[in-house]
């Protein structure tokens, strides 16, 4: 079976009783610790796919009274991030936000009413770059974006009349 | 601080040697399940190490990463 790399970010750190539990649970050598300060639990999991893994992951995670908040990644970047990433400037990136190249259709901000900073999915730009501009850039993991969204909406979703309605668009 | 190169995985003890050399700090802990902590300061980062790690390579290899992504070698 392919083992499969991920991050999760737990809801806080892990006290001794429950660092040794979930050691136990996990049974592959979770490596415990934090990042930025953040607990987070780092996984190398052997499982048919990544999805598998997540899920048995975040079951270990909540089998010992932890929560797995989300999955570590870096798919929430500012202009001048993609700018790095692309190696292309942050003034020609700025001009496919707003259509003046690249022929318009560049997937909106996260945050476009935000005075601030301003964040893009790098999961919607990166096809767009390939599509529109033909850049040879690396295709986000799908399995992640989607684990991520999952973590996050289950915190939410008890209080939200008529669930079912928002869940159903899944299959639309 | 007892020296990180006595942790009693040969493989794991390497790791560890690496990490200190890139200005990481490893600390012995020996509690439960944990044998010690390897940080950066800097980047307010920790990895926990196992006493008996069930697969040691893997664990050295994990150790091998966070060393690697710290930005203050």
């Amino acid at each position: 079976m392919p083992v499969h790399v991920f991050t999760i970010v737990l809801d806080r750190e892990p006290d001794d009783v429950e660092f040794d539990a979930l050691f136990e649970a996990a049974g592959d050598d979770p490596g415990i610790g934090t990042e930025g300060g953040v607990p987070i639990v780092h996984f190398n999991r052997a499982a048919s796919t990544l999805a598998d893994a997540i899920a048995s992951a975040v079951r270990d995670i909540e089998s010992v009274g932890l929560r797995a908040m989300r999955i570590l990644d870096e798919d929430l970047l500012t202009l001048a991030d993609i700018a790095d990433r692309i190696g292309r400037s942050r003034e020609s990136v700025r001009r496919y936000a707003t259509g003046e190249r690249g022929g318009g259709g560049f997937p909106p901000p996260v945050n476009p009413q935000h005075e601030g900073t301003i964040f893009y999915r790098w999961s919607e730009v990166a096809p767009w770059l390939r599509e529109r501009l033909g850049m040879d850039v690396a295709e986000p993991d799908r399995t992640l974006v989607v684990a991520n969204l999952m973590l996050q909406a289950r915190p939410h979703r008890t209080y939200v009349e008529h669930m079912s309605a928002l869940t159903g668009l899944l299959a639309v | 601080m007892v020296s990180a190169g006595r942790h009693p995985k040969k493989e794991v003890a390497e790791a560890l040697k690496r990490a200190e050399a890139a200005g990481l700090t490893v600390r012995e802990v020996h509690r439960g399940h944990r044998w010690g902590v390897v940080s950066c300061v800097p980047c307010r980062a920790t990895q926990a190490v196992y006493a008996t790690p069930r697969d040691p390579g893997t664990h050295a290899k994990v150790i091998g990463w966070f060393t690697q992504n710290r930005a203050h070698p």
